[in-house]
């Protein structure tokens, strides 16, 4: 639906987005998830063709809309719409906001209160009309915003962390809403995002965005369980990343020999999710068995304890489920053997 | 007669002459009005324009542009009512147009001091819609004019507030006015480019303490009701 191709864009000498080659499919949910100043706001403006790049193609349903003049760059856009992440409103009702999209469009008054009327239930925001912009609290604010976008019925909808000021009652509310749009009508979502919980809640593919640059596309299993770059994978929560020297088949690290799937030679960083490193029970042997010490065991979630352990001195997270700090009679101060699973394991070459 | 009540009578009297519909006073009072007017008139159809290129049209000399309008905004009036004097007079460059001591002259003068003060400040409250807001309107699918008019729908009270600062800026003015338009008053009495302002330099000169109290009262009126409706245009914009 959106392609881009190549796509460099400066802010005089701060380059921002580089080279960035992204294709969004009809009717996906793309989620573009980077961390705040990734380049994730101007890479959705370069989207709604609200910014100039520098080079590079901007491809929108096959056409190339890289080089539009004022006027037929209007045309495109308005198949489209930006939600910025700060709702801003013109003066006036939650009505003239949502019905303005459609005012420009010169469609009918009729046809308008019907539609806002529509777009007001889709938000939950039913009989909202003449409410004072000023007087909606932050929820109801981020819900007109979205309702103007909705009104439209864009083919593409962008949204810039359409949550991000929210509690997480009024996130639900709005994930529910991008969903919906999309089950029932059909549209194209790209949502930026810096919280990779949302990313994974209500989207089929992610795009990993770090300073300006395109680390990973793909499908979110994929982009969880093999993340390509270093960058990725500790954003997605890999939080056992070591230094080690791969040699035909192994690592070697701290004094250890760890066998991995790969043939890599020379420095290397590897890692692995705590989730999926295993507790040995003690006489059992397991492949890459180490014995390390509990520092501390805490309950990060309501079925999750993480543990912080050490092999001698390198830190090693290990989450396992509630049940098993029970069952195993874990405790801090206590030794116990862990298995890095070979195919759990990640490489990256420095 | 001792000098309060010669003041207060003067009071009494300067509210007689105004209720009694004097024709002096009337013309004066016109004159006033009518070219105040027409040079904010003429002022709002050069400072908007000007104000929306400076607003939404980037260009090289931009900032210059705005830093000589926010010098022009504190030209003092004698000045300009000097400059345009030496433009409109015989040996001017303009001489030939017979301006000089006309109200057309003052009109001119006016405008001058006029248009700077309403563009600086049209584009000041311009600028203080948020700039996202544009975008806002862009991504919403308003072509450029669209946007344009929106931005200066949330701008409005501001412009408002601009112009009335820009005719209260030439409503209080006496120098310029003084300079190029000449105070002068027929033969049967009317004032042909007499204002209120440079009225009562005159009658206060003269000592007929009546008229130029006639003529304070009338100017503070104008003034207070300019004030008034700045007062209450400041808080609805907020």
């Amino acid at each position: 639906m959106i392609e881009l191709i190549n796509v460099n864009k400066y802010y005089k000498d701060k380059h921002v987005l580089k080279d960035i080659n992204l294709d969004v499919k009809r009717g996906e949910i793309l989620a573009l998830l980077g961390l705040s100043g990734a380049g994730k706001t101007t890479l959705l403006k370069v989207m709604n063709l609200l910014e100039d790049i520098d080079s590079g193609k901007i491809i929108f349903d096959g056409i190339d809309v890289t080089n539009l003049n004022e006027n037929e760059k209007v045309k495109y856009r308005r198949r489209m719409c930006l939600v910025f992440q700060k709702p801003e409103f013109f003066r006036g009702s939650v009505f003239d906001n949502i019905a303005y999209g459609l005012k420009v469009r010169k469609v009918s008054k009729r046809e308008i209160e019907l539609r806002v009327k529509e777009a007001l239930e889709i938000v939950g925001l039913k009989g909202y009309e003449k409410r004072n912009v000023k007087t909606l609290s932050a929820g109801e604010a981020q819900r007109v915003n979205l309702a103007r976008a909705l009104v439209i019925e864009p083919e593409v909808l962008l949204l810039d962390e359409p949550t991000s000021n929210l509690d997480p009652k009024n996130t639900e509310i709005i994930e529910n809403i991008i969903k919906t749009a999309r089950e029932e009508k059909g549209v194209t979502i790209v949502i930026a995002t810096h919280d990779q919980g949302q990313a994974l809640r209500i989207s089929d593919r992610i795009a990993i965005i770090n300073d300006g640059k395109l680390e990973q596309v793909g499908y979110k299993e994929d982009i969880l369980f093999n993340p390509r770059t270093l960058f990725v994978a500790k954003f997605l929560g890999m939080k056992n990343i070591f230094k080690g020297y791969a040699k035909n088949g192994k690592i070697f690290f701290e004094d250890l020999e760890i066998t991995v799937n790969s043939n890599i030679n020379g420095e290397v960083f590897f890692g692995i999710r705590p989730e999926d490193i295993m507790i040995v029970r003690e006489g059992r042997k397991k492949e890459n068995m180490l014995r390390v010490k509990i520092e501390r065991i805490n309950l990060i979630s309501a079925s999750i304890y993480e543990i912080e352990s050490y092999y001698k001195s390198t830190k090693i997270y290990i989450h396992v489920p509630r049940h098993v700090v029970d069952v195993m009679k874990l405790y801090k101060g206590k030794y116990i053997n862990i298995s890095l699973k070979k195919d759990s394991i990640r490489i990256f070459p420095k | 007669m001792n000098n309060i009540e010669i003041f207060l009578d003067s009071i009494r009297r300067a509210i007689e002459l105004i209720l009694s519909g004097d024709p002096y006073v009337l013309s004066v009072t016109i004159v006033q009005l009518k070219v105040n007017l027409t040079a904010v008139m003429i002022s709002i159809l050069l400072a908007i324009p000007l104000s929306i290129i400076l607003s939404f049209k980037e260009f090289k000399g931009k900032r210059l542009v705005l830093s000589i309008l926010s010098t022009l905004m504190s030209l003092p009036p004698v000045v300009v009512g000097l400059i345009v004097f030496l433009i409109l007079s015989k040996s001017g460059p303009l001489g030939f147009l017979n301006l000089l001591f006309t109200p057309e002259a003052m009109i001119i003068a006016q405008t001058i001091l006029a248009t700077p003060i309403i563009t600086s400040m049209s584009v000041a409250s311009i600028k203080s819609v948020s700039d996202s807001l544009k975008y806002v309107a862009l991504t919403l699918g308003a072509n450029k004019y669209q946007m344009i008019l929106s931005i200066l729908n949330e701008a409005k009270y501001g412009i408002l507030v601009a112009i009335l600062a820009g005719y209260g800026r030439v409503a209080a003015e006496v120098g310029a006015i003084l300079i190029v338009g000449g105070n002068i008053v027929t033969y049967e009495g009317i004032s042909y480019t007499r204002t209120l302002t440079t009225a009562i330099t005159v009658e206060a000169s003269m000592g007929r303490l009546d008229a130029a109290i006639a003529f304070g009262l009338i100017l503070m009126l104008i003034s207070f009701i300019i004030n008034l409706t700045l007062f209450i245009l400041q808080r609805r914009s907020v």
